[in-house]
């Protein structure tokens, strides 16, 4: 009898053994079918382009537009009063702050996902270098826009959650090293067709990004370092710079412009003269970038303008770079460098340029520089320029911390240098730094 | 006569003949209680095997049974009554067999299966079991089981959530042991693990149908429940919330009874939200005020809805074989206009003795069922009928005028006129249920049955919006259609062997298998801007499509050994071990251990010798622990961390989530402690049962944020811990029994406490709670947590300047006024203190019946959001801001109040008659009708509370599991009036 009954316990467990636990999700993949697969990873290197197109870029324009004064809260969300009031008033919970923080670890975390998988999974080497070269310069671009707005970072995610924090100078210099191992890869192993037309964005160059954040990063990393030769590869970068070619990241109506949404629904508003008061009469940009207005801003007050440039419209591409940089990193290269001739030609370049000269339609039209040549007396033109001529890049929170503008706490040009580190870092990484004063 | 009819005669003859040869013993008798009136339907059985049959409307049975080697006992079952036993030592002819049954309150000899899975007589059990018998639920005039349990056990909270005729409800026992999953308990119906999903396919505002109204409450025949840990143990993973297990009816020996039975049920809006009627637009010391008419919404909007019930049963046994055939058929309006449900239900049951050993029996059930539906809007949608109510200016006259129905709102709110006129809304389900069970008898002591259970339902909703009404958002259409399709299996095999190892020790053990299968596919589409007249989605733009498919497996392996010793001390002790497909991989296999006694100190000689039986006839007390877990919070692929989907350039791409999975993800696991004890007195005509729990559930899940730089912002996490603790008291007694009257009734009360920790922050909200309700550490489940009235020291409200209240906030500044902030607090509880029922039953001159259950619910809060939108000066249709008009109020009082939420916060205490029915049975003595009942039954027919809305028993956030006693634009539950007539054949 007890024969009968183990025999039952067993038809019983192998009526069982039909049916697994271990059952796929069909809804969505997971980790080991997207960076072990060809598929996977093409797909991976698109939603990379994706994320930062259509969320990080985002919060790098507008969450430091608004610290930098370019635009200005247009609802009475709370997080955006306290993004447009600065100072102490934002609080380390700041939503805004927290996009920005936590979307751009997310592009750094799928640009990690691609350089550790990518050369695991069999592909032409001219799409494994397309793919490698896009999560460096991303990567890149992400610690970029976070060293614009934090004082201390880490520079890679950590999957404990307890990632060391990096001062934003070795951020920078990281960025550097990232955008030539880029520039390098792409030198050795050119992309392949099948790169260029799966995975890359239409519309975006990889070679003049590369070299344009190269020069960009290397500019920021060689102030903040001190260091000259930083500064000449910056020259050496921004010479290599096709500047009659353009980059943007294209949109459609899947992936629409982020910031376009954001001024669409009224969150925020550009605010009159660009926000900064070194308008200059004359300069043709401020129509380029808005038409005129009567409107305030609700609550706050401000005067405001209705958006143009590459943010009217939900299918309008962002550049990912714009000519005007390279020639205003030259100049500040120069005029750093004492090359103040070379400074001045740059700078005129760009006061005098058409708008017609320019592959985006961007030109002041305005006469050449006659202002005064000291160091200080270009730098501020060279930010004057930048501020017209850069306008909603993620920019001018940068610019005018290391071009010498006042800040706090005097709050009038910008209401913050640095970020406090968002609440959820804080309670979750114990090497969370102290929150920089202002 | 033809060959071939010869031939099927001849076999007939030939496979007949032998049943006859061997058929040779007849017991019949009849069953009576000590007053010597008949008991219909009571159960008669030899003990050993098979063969039972059930008494007659005269209490008669007979049971044929094949010639029996020894002498056999016969056995009288009925519910409430001590069961009695009679040994027959005649081998064959006929023999008659009568019982008289004395009442038992406590019902100890009552036999039940769930929790111990085989059959166990109450007595055993270390632990409370609730029971409803088919004579509990039949006059409660519900159309659906759940709703019909109100009231009927001790210790659970059944809630309905909408008066729609459909409507759905919810049921607590002992507690909520989840907070993101759900709190419904395991429902088994004939051992199919049966699915109970709320699923809201088409957003009508919070309501859906939970799935248990697919079962015709008229196929019951019993139904029991279990309410923790202790006692649901060997259910494994899906225990935490209690099992309730219900058995449908079965044939009985005998000739063919057909039953029939009709009722016509009439409900109505039970009362009236008093409106703003007062003639002007403006104050009365407003100079500009206009005349202005006033409409009632309520008269556009309920009706007085007509339902019908039809039902017939047809059930018999002969020989080997026993039967039982139903079908009925459901129509009910609401007493909303334009919204009704229709259910179809079919049910075969047919048990097959095979040979000796073996016995088979087949069950399967179909319904169909169909409603139009008219949506309340809500929380996530501002479509629908009572919104449109609520946030209406009632001096609009919301008629249309020329086919174009005016907004009657100030806000963009659907007119609800056009919304009952235009809007149509409907869901059907297909469904289908069917068991196979296989018992084993080979030898004595032994026996094993296996068990097929199967559910498969599908749901369509659909929802259409013609272009061009005044719903919001939807000016220009919606076109929406939601399929779910679900498909749930189950394979048991319990085997049992009963022995006796040494004298006065009796062993029984059981041991068990189960493999559990599910799978839920749906699928969703959505169209606006539509083409007119066009009902379907392809004919709108901006389409969207949606779909999630889900697999389920569970295993589990039991064993369960329980010593009997002396028949008055049972030790139990049993494990189940658990794996399921959706916990991680690492914790896939779970243990649930359970250990339970039971003594009859009554049984003892001491108690005899010291003649304690005279004061207390008998006395247990019982005892037991267990563990069980629960999944209800864990996602099928929670262990996963996904990329979602995206599009860019038109490439396809895919992107990290923002949420990390869980791999190690676990069972929510409920440690629960249970003692109490069972006593009669008076020679067993009064019972009683009292039952203290302590229920700890840990692993909890919840939401964790996590640092970004890990990649991530949250993740779930088995992190937090809840306790219930409480405990349940029933009485059960019958004061008269005299033959012209028999007065029985029953109380039940209970209470519970609840409390959450490990929260992260302390306070995680409830995404269906309009940001007004948490789960707060320290607190129990679903606490209001919002903006209040600032007082003064002594709690009377510090008014502004200009005499208005006004919000709390952190300090007070030199005027003594608020400043600073605001200051939220905890302003309500959606949990009772405590509930009780009281039934009472009288039998006079035994062909009247008249029944009344109270249910009570007390010390629970409600927020009332219906009443702070309707006394705002922007919609103003309740009497109240029409009193700040008449200048009763202060002006701007109620646009005051309005940001206070804590000022919509009302004690919902009630105190209710569930049920009242009066019957009347006899024997119209012609067309072969043995018996008739009519029955003139009352449901929620009065209401004692101090509640301002239509009922404080209501939730906007239908079966929500945190979200309870929000009150916003549901339907309230309607007063029933039905009128029935039974006939047996």
């Amino acid at each position: 009898m007890k024969l009968r009954l183990y025999l039952m316990l067993l038809a019983a467990g192998v009526s069982i053994g039909g049916c697994g636990l271990d059952i796929p999700n069909p809804n969505s993949p997971i980790e080991n079918q997207v960076l072990t697969t060809r598929d996977g990873i093409f797909s991976l290197a698109v939603g990379l382009q994706q994320f930062y197109a259509g969320s990080a870029l985002e919060t790098a324009i507008l969450a430091t537009g608004m610290t930098s004064r370019e635009v200005v809260a247009n609802s009475t969300f709370l997080n955006l009063i306290e993004l447009e009031q600065g100072g102490t008033a934002l609080p380390p919970g700041n939503g805004n702050v927290l996009a920005m923080w936590s979307r751009h670890y997310r592009v750094i975390d799928m640009a990690d996902q691609l350089i550790a998988n990518a050369p695991n999974v069999p592909m032409a080497d001219g799409t494994r270098s397309g793919i490698l070269a896009l999560a460096y310069l991303y990567k890149a671009m992400a610690l970029g826009n976070l060293a614009g707005a934090f004082e201390q970072l880490p520079l890679d995610v950590q999957a404990d959650g307890k990632a060391p924090f990096r001062p934003r100078a070795q951020a920078l210099t990281t960025a550097v090293a990232l955008c030539e191992q880029a520039r390098d890869l792409l030198a050795a192993t050119p992309v392949s067709t099948e790169f260029t037309s799966k995975i890359l964005a239409t519309g975006f160059n990889l070679t003049n990004t590369i070299q344009a954040r190269l020069a960009r990063y290397s500019l920021l990393a060689g102030v903040y370092n001190n260091d000259n030769n930083l500064l000449n590869k910056a020259l050496t970068a921004a010479n290599a710079v096709n500047l009659t070619q353009t980059s943007v990241h294209p949109y459609d109506a899947r992936t629409q412009n982020p910031v376009f949404n954001q001024f669409n629904i009224k969150n925020y508003a550009p605010r009159d003269s660009l926000g900064t008061p070194l308008f200059e009469p004359g300069d043709a940009r401020v129509a380029f970038w808005t038409s005129p207005s009567t409107e305030l801003s609700n609550p706050s007050r401000y005067p405001i303008e209705t958006v143009k440039g590459f943010f009217d419209a939900s299918t309008k591409s962002i550049p990912a770079f714009l000519p005007g940089e390279i020639r205003l990193i030259r100049a500040e290269v120069y005029a750093r460098l004492g090359q103040t001739a070379n400074a001045v030609a740059e700078i005129n370049a760009v006061r005098t340029k058409q708008p017609s000269a320019d592959p985006f339609g961007i030109g002041a039209n305005l006469p050449a520089y006659s202002g005064g040549t000291t160091l200080s007396d270009l730098l501020t033109e060279i930010y004057r320029q930048r501020c017209f001529e850069l306008y909603l890049q993620g920019l001018r929170l940068e610019d005018s911390r290391r071009l010498g503008r006042p800040g706090p706490p005097n709050l009038a040009e910008r209401n913050r240098n640095f970020y406090p580190y968002p609440q959820s870092e804080r309670d979750n990484n114990p090497n969370t730094p102290a929150d920089p004063a202002n | 006569m033809n060959r071939f009819f010869r031939v099927v005669v001849g076999c007939i003859v030939f496979l007949v003949l032998p049943l006859a040869l061997y058929a040779q013993l007849t017991i019949e008798g009849k069953v009576t209680d000590e007053r010597g009136d008949p008991l219909a339907a009571a159960n008669v059985i030899v003990r050993g095997t098979r063969f039972g049959a059930a008494t007659d409307a005269q209490g008669s049975y007979r049971i044929f049974i094949p010639a029996v080697p020894d002498e056999v006992v016969v056995e009288a079952r009925f519910l409430g009554y001590k069961s009695a036993r009679q040994a027959v030592s005649q081998r064959s002819g006929i023999v008659d067999v009568s019982f008289r049954l004395a009442v038992d309150a406590l019902q100890m000899d009552e036999i039940v299966v769930t929790g111990s899975s085989v059959a166990t007589e109450k007595r055993q059990l270390g632990n409370a079991i609730s029971t409803v018998g088919a004579k509990d639920l039949e006059l409660s005039a519900s159309p659906a089981i759940d709703r019909a349990l109100s009231g009927k056990i001790a210790g659970a909270l059944v809630q309905q959530n909408s008066g729609n005729p459909a409507g759905g409800v919810s049921v607590r026992l002992r507690g909520v042991s989840t907070v993101l999953g759900s709190a419904d308990p395991l429902y088994i119906v004939d051992g199919v693990i049966v699915n109970n999903d709320s699923p809201q396919l088409i957003d009508l505002g919070g309501y859906a149908q939970n799935r248990l109204v697919d079962i015709n409450p008229y196929d019951i025949d019993r139904i029991e429940v279990i309410k923790g840990a202790a006692a649901a143990a060997i259910y494994g993973s899906r225990a935490n919330n209690g099992v309730v297990q219900i058995f449908t009816k079965k044939g009985v020996s005998g000739s063919p009874q057909i039953s029939y039975s009709t009722r016509v049920q009439f409900d109505e809006l039970r009362k009236r939200i008093p409106y703003n009627d007062y003639p002007y637009n403006k104050r009365f010391d407003d100079p500009t005020k206009v005349p202005v008419t006033r409409y009632d919404y309520q008269d556009f909007i309920f009706q007085r809805g007509v339902s019908t019930e039809n039902f017939l049963s047809l059930s018999a046994g002969a020989g080997d074989t026993k039967y039982y055939f139903s079908g009925s058929h459901t129509n009910s309006e609401g007493i909303v206009k334009g919204g009704w449900y229709e259910r179809t239900t079919a049910r075969a049951r047919i048990e097959q003795t095979l040979t000796p050993w073996l016995f088979a029996s087949i069950g399967a059930n179909y319904t169909y069922s169909r409603s139009k539906e008219v949506p309340n809007g809500g929380i996530f949608e501002a479509y629908g009928v009572m919104t449109g109510w609520n946030f209406s200016n009632n001096s609009i006259d919301p008629r249309p005028v020329n086919g174009v129905y005016p907004s009657s709102s100030v806000l963009n709110r659907t007119n609800p006129v056009e919304a009952i006129d235009r809007f149509d809304f409907r869901q059907q389900v297909s469904r289908f249920v069917g068991d196979l069970h296989l018992t084993l008898t080979p030898f004595k002591g032994f026996n094993a049955e296996y068990v097929l259970g199967l559910d498969n339902y599908t749901q369509i909703g659909t929802a259409y919006i013609p272009p061009g009404t005044t719903a919001a958002g939807y000016t220009l259409g919606l076109s929406r259609r939601g399929d779910r399709d679900v498909f749930q299996i189950n394979n048991d095999l319990t085997a049992r062997y009963v022995f006796s190892p040494i004298e006065n020790v009796q062993s029984t053990t059981v041991a068990g298998a189960t493999l559990q299968y599910q799978k839920a596919q749906n699928f969703t589409a959505q169209s606006t801007d539509l083409t007119p007249i066009v009902q379907i989605t392809p004919a709108g733009a901006n389409q969207t499509l949606g779909e999630f498919r889900s697999e389920v497996v569970i295993y589990g392996i039991f064993a369960q050994e329980t010593f009997g010793i002396s028949n008055r001390l049972y030790l139990t002790v049993a494990g189940r071990f658990d794996a399921s497909s959706v916990f991680g991989e690492d914790n896939r296999w779970q243990f649930y251990p359970k250990a339970s006694m039971s003594y009859l100190l009554s049984e003892e000689s001491f108690w005899k010798e010291l003649s304690l039986g005279d004061y207390i006839s008998s006395m247990k007390l019982r005892a037991s622990w267990g563990e069980s877990g629960g999944l209800t919070a864990v996602g099928p692929f929670d262990r996963f961390t996904t990329y979602a989907s995206v599009s860019y350039n038109g490439k396809p791409g895919l992107i990290t989530s923002t949420r990390k999975g869980t791999p190690d993800i676990k069972p929510e696991r409920q440690r629960e402690v249970e003692v109490g004890t069972d006593l009669s007195f008076f020679n067993d005509r009064l019972g009683v049962e009292f039952t203290y729990y302590d229920k700890f559930t840990r692993d909890l899940l919840l939401n964790r944020t996590l640092g970004p730089t890990s990649a991530f912002l949250n993740q779930l996490q088995n992190v937090g811990e809840m306790t219930n603790k409480g405990f349940e008291l029933l009485i059960r007694a019958v004061p008269v029994q005299e033959s012209w009257l028999r007065w029985s009734t029953t109380i039940t009360y209970s209470q519970n406490r609840n409390r959450v920790d490990g929260v992260e922050g302390g306070r995680l909200g409830f995404a269906d709670g309009f940001g007004q309700v948490y789960a707060m550490n320290g607190q129990p489940l679903g606490v209001f947590y919002t903006t209040q009235y600032a007082r003064n020291p002594d709690g009377s409200l510090l008014l502004t300047p200009a005499g208005l209240p006004q919000r709390e906030q952190v300090r007070r500044d030199a005027n003594g006024q608020p400043t600073g902030g605001l200051l939220l607090g905890i302003v309500g509880d959606p949990n009772p203190d405590w509930q009780a029922s009281w039934i009472n039953e009288f039998e006079i001159e035994k062909d009247w019946n008249v029944r009344m259950q109270w249910d009570a619910v007390w010390g629970f809060d409600v927020f009332n959001f219906t009443r702070r939108v309707a006394v705002h000066p922007n919609y103003g249709n309740h009497a109240d801001y029409g009193r700040e008009l008449r200048g009763e109020y202060p002006a701007g009082y109620h646009l005051a109040l309005f940001p206070i939420l804590g000022a919509f916060i009302e004690d919902g205490s009630f105190i209710k008659l569930r049920e009242l029915s009066v019957s009347y049975t006899f024997s119209p003595g012609f067309l072969g009708i043995k018996g008739a009942r009519v029955s003139l039954i009352g449901r929620n027919l009065l209401s004692i509370d101090d509640y301002s809305g239509w009922d404080p028993e209501t939730n906007a956030a239908g079966q929500s599991t945190g979200v309870r006693g929000f009150d916003f634009n549901e339907v309230p539950i309607p007063r029933s009036y039905s009128l029935s007539l039974t006939l047996n054949l």
